[in-house]
């Protein structure tokens, strides 16, 4: 019976330690690293939900997995022109949802740690300005 | 009560009928943009891992062409996982498209590095990069827009601006239809079969 409850409380504290749930209200969900073979840079998508009631905006993240990373917006003109471009912040409004997501505002991961592969997961530590570091556990895909 | 049947064996054959009809006159609805007609496309040659590649050798096909570069994260991976998508739907038929992607990043990519790239989706995927020549030639003939930026000082990292549309050319070379970088995968393969059937 003791040890009944002993594992019930250890999964408990294992269920809250896995979920992202920060002081601030920052929610990060789905987040994927798209991963390429050799050297290629990888990309890093997510979703992130700001339930507080201030504005906050992810301004770096590191990764003991990767040695660069940077965030970067695509974007596609009307021609159908596209580019990229390395941001400083992404803003994340309160109450509103950041889709980080092909075509759109995503994380660049540079200089991946070798091995790496589809199953895998990696840890990022995102840095906002208002919530502090927030790390995330991101599942390595193919595609 | 005979008479009753007949009516009604003859209300369902109309109905039927006008379902075979409606079915074979409905317009066929494009997901991509139609060139019409299709407009003849200039020839090339470029290289690939395994040698040179002629345009023309894939008379007969259909070519999905799409043009990029390997450091490119994110929106050409996207590109090419949903042509990869879209031809895992059309099972056996989906050797009658050839996917070619060229880089436009002469100075980084080479035949060997785009091969590895395409290997990541398929691998009768073709990757294939020119000289600078080349790639101004071929960028020119297909009206697709390219301009490698200034580097970064610190890294030396670039990015690259190009057209992102994938160019569909029929099995006379000619361009017929031309989908936006993240066209569905399940439009792409209802393009796709609805080309086919010409």
């Amino acid at each position: 019976m003791k040890n009944r409850t002993l594992i019930v409380s250890l999964l408990f504290f294992l269920l809250t330690a896995c979920a992202a749930t920060p002081k601030s209200g920052i929610e990060v969900s789905g987040a994927t690293v798209r991963l390429l073979s050799g050297e290629m840079p990888a990309a890093g998508y997510m979703s992130i939900q700001n339930n507080g009631s201030t504005a906050d905006r992810l301004v770096g993240v590191t990764s003991d997995d990767a040695q660069h990373m940077m965030l970067h917006q695509s974007s596609v003109d009307a021609n159908g022109v596209a580019s990229m471009k390395m941001v400083m912040s992404i803003d994340v409004p309160a109450g509103q949802q950041v889709e980080l997501k092909p075509g759109g505002f995503h994380i660049v991961l540079a200089g991946l740690k070798a091995g790496l592969k589809a199953g895998d997961v990696v840890t990022l530590h995102l840095q906002f300005e208002q919530a502090g570091t927030i790390d995330v556990q991101a599942q390595v895909t193919s595609q | 009560m005979d008479r009753r049947f007949l009516y009604v064996l003859l209300a369902i054959v109309a109905l039927l009928a006008g379902a075979v009809v409606y079915e074979f006159s409905k317009p066929v609805v494009y997901y991509g943009s139609r060139i019409e007609p299709p407009k003849p496309m200039p020839d090339f040659t470029l290289p690939s891992a395994s040698g040179p590649v002629t345009l023309s050798n894939f008379r007969g096909r259909y070519v999905a062409l799409y043009f990029g570069y390997t450091s490119c994260p994110d929106i050409c991976p996207a590109t090419s996982a949903a042509l990869k998508a879209a031809l895992s739907q059309l099972g056996e038929q989906d050797s009658q498209l050839q996917v070619i992607f060229i880089s436009v990043d002469y100075k980084r990519d080479t035949p060997e590095k785009l091969f590895t790239y395409m290997q990541n989706f398929r691998p009768d995927f073709l990757g294939l990069v020119g000289t600078e020549a080349q790639t101004d030639q071929i960028t020119h003939d297909f009206g697709i827009f390219y301009q490698l930026n200034e580097p970064d000082p610190a890294t030396g990292a670039y990015t690259v601006d190009h057209t992102s549309n994938i160019l569909v050319l029929d099995r006379q070379g000619a361009l017929a239809l031309t989908w936006a970088y993240d066209q569905q995968p399940n439009e792409i393969a209802s393009d796709l079969r609805n080309l086919l059937k010409k």
